[in-house]
Formats: C-alpha cells, sequence, structure tokens
C-alpha cells in the first residue's frame, strides 16, 4: 500500500497534524512555509525601511 | 552623492524580529499541540464500548474483555483489539474474559483499580528498571505490552510455575513474590507489593495494553502466540 503517494487518514483520532502528515513532506511544508515565509516578507519589508532611512540622511 | 547598497542581513531589527516571529510560532505551535495531545490521550469510557467507538487510551472497563493484537487491515499496523476482532483487524468489543474470576466490574470498580495500579506503579516505582509507554529504564522488559506476553498465556511457563489458572493470577502471584519464580538472568526484588495492590497493578497493565501506541513495538504481534487471547 506504501505505493501511493497520499493516504487516507486511518489514524484512530483526527488531528490536524496528524492529518497534515499523511503525505510526503506535508507537514514539512507547512511549518517551514508558516515559519520562513513570512521572514521573506520581513526583509523586504526592512530593505524598504533602511531604503528610505538613506534616503532622508541624504537629503 | 553615491548611494550606498543598504544591507538588511547586518541590520539588528530584521534579526529581532525574525527571532520574535520564530519564537512566537514555536509557542503557538506548542500550545496548540498541548492541547491536540490532550484530546488524543483523553481515557474512554464504558459507553464508548457500548458503541463500539475506538479511543486510543480505552475506558478501565476493558479489563472485562479479552483483548488481542491484531494487524489492522485499514490502519496498516498492528493495533490492540478489544473483546475479539474481526477478519480485518477491528475490535468487536464482545468477547469477555474473566478478570480475577469476575467480568462485569462496573465503571466506578474498573477506575479504582487502575488507579490503585497506577498509584502502586508510581510509589514502587517501576520505570526505574521497566519502561512504560516508551518512559522509563531499559534494565528490565518493557511492560506497554506486557500483559500479552506469551509467557503468562495458557501456553507459556508462568502460570505452572506459580500455580494459577489465569494470566492476571500468575502475573499478580509474580508481582508479589518475584524472588520466588526467577524468569529473567536480571532479578527482580521484593518490592513488598500487597495482593490488593498486584491486583491493582495487573488492571493497569492489562488496560496500558489496550492503548493504542500506533504501531509501537513494531512487530509485537508476531511474537509466537502473542495473539493468544484469540485463540484461547
Amino acid at each position: 500500500m506504501y505505493h501511493v503517494l497520499f493516504q487516507p487518514f486511518t489514524d484512530v483520532n483526527w488531528s490536524f497534524f496528524g492529518w497534515l502528515n499523511e503525505g510526503p513532506l506535508t507537514l514539512s511544508f507547512f511549518l517551514h512555509g508558516l515559519i520562513v515565509l513570512p521572514m521573506f516578507f520581513i526583509y523586504f519589508q526592512e530593505k524598504k525601511r533602511l531604503k528610505n532611512k538613506q534616503e532622508n540622511d541624504g537629503e | 552623492m553615491s548611494k550606498r547598497k543598504v544591507s538588511v542581513w547586518t541590520d539588528n531589527r530584521f534579526w529581532q524580529r525574525s527571532a520574535a516571529w520564530v519564537t512566537g510560532v514555536a509557542a503557538v505551535l506548542l500550545i496548540w499541540l498541548t492541547f491536540d495531545t490532550m484530546g488524543q490521550i483523553r481515557m474512554g469510557n464504558q459507553k464508548d464500548i457500548n458503541a463500539h467507538i475506538d479511543k486510543r487510551v480505552p475506558s478501565p472497563t476493558v479489563i472485562n474483555y479479552k483483548i488481542g493484537y491484531k494487524m489492522n487491515a485499514k490502519r496498516g499496523l498492528e493495533v490492540p483489539t478489544i473483546g475479539g476482532s474481526d477478519a480485518n483487524g477491528n475490535s468487536l468489543f464482545t468477547i469477555k474474559q474473566k478478570f480475577f474470576g469476575r467480568d462485569n466490574y462496573t465503571q466506578k470498580e474498573a477506575d479504582a483499580l487502575v488507579n490503585l495500579g497506577k498509584l502502586a506503579e508510581q510509589s514502587k516505582n517501576c520505570m526505574d528498571c521497566h519502561t512504560l509507554l516508551g518512559n522509563g529504564g531499559y534494565y528490565a522488559p518493557d511492560l506497554t505490552k506486557a500483559w500479552l506476553d506469551p509467557a503468562w498465556g495458557k501456553n507459556g511457563p508462568m502460570q505452572a510455575i506459580t500455580g494459577t489458572h489465569s494470566r492476571a493470577e500468575a502475573m499478580a502471584a509474580f508481582l508479589q513474590h518475584p524472588g520466588r519464580y526467577p524468569m529473567h538472568a536480571r532479578r527482580m526484588p521484593n518490592l513488598h507489593i500487597t495482593a490488593r495492590e498486584a491486583k491493582g497493578l495487573v488492571a493497569f497493565l492489562k488496560q496500558m495494553a489496550t492503548i493504542d501506541t500506533n504501531g509501537f513495538p513494531r512487530g509485537f504481534g508476531k511474537i509466537k502466540e502473542a495473539n493468544y487471547a484469540e485463540t484461547k
């Protein structure tokens, strides 16, 4: 049965994390997405802030 | 005026905000997982057994039923079965088994018995040597599925050695006088367990064997006669 990429949820009690863990790397993608993607947003926001600051300092 | 390239990587604020985000998300996830786990391990009751509902931690009243350990076709792993099992390894919740001569323990009686066993297990510090559900020492045998150990079964040596006629009585006799029945190179010390405590401990071990551990220990059911309860 392990040739199936996504398997039906069969755990005794349903749980969100158990469900996420059914597919290959799905739990990993979820957690990395949740943690890393917003850091891109923080990066570009800080970059913009630093650029604005540099322009203001230059005036 | 020449424009210098801004460096986010050397900016403190970027790292502060990133650290705050990662710490915050991790804290929320841990709190979420705590409540998720609490829901998963909440103990069932007799109503669940009557309604044929599988619980990860079933009611203490499972001591009234036959316990087995079968490969479950749907789950793809071995799971404890309560009161017999069908061809797919699902519990039937019907076949009873006498526990110290009775198979009609009420919810209150079974709760008290298992609780007594838990208190005895804690006060005698079984985990000093044994492992229970992954916690404890590795000096003595793992007790997670001890109830299903074929050594205590009809064809195992322990009933004959202790002069008893059931799995529960054999376990209780051994617990009260471990020095009399050397069954392992590492001898269990006499912990002065009383008959009442021994009964509670055996109930505690029987209920623990029915806890769904997601197939751990793997391959346990393939041990010869481990599924004694399903046959005799």
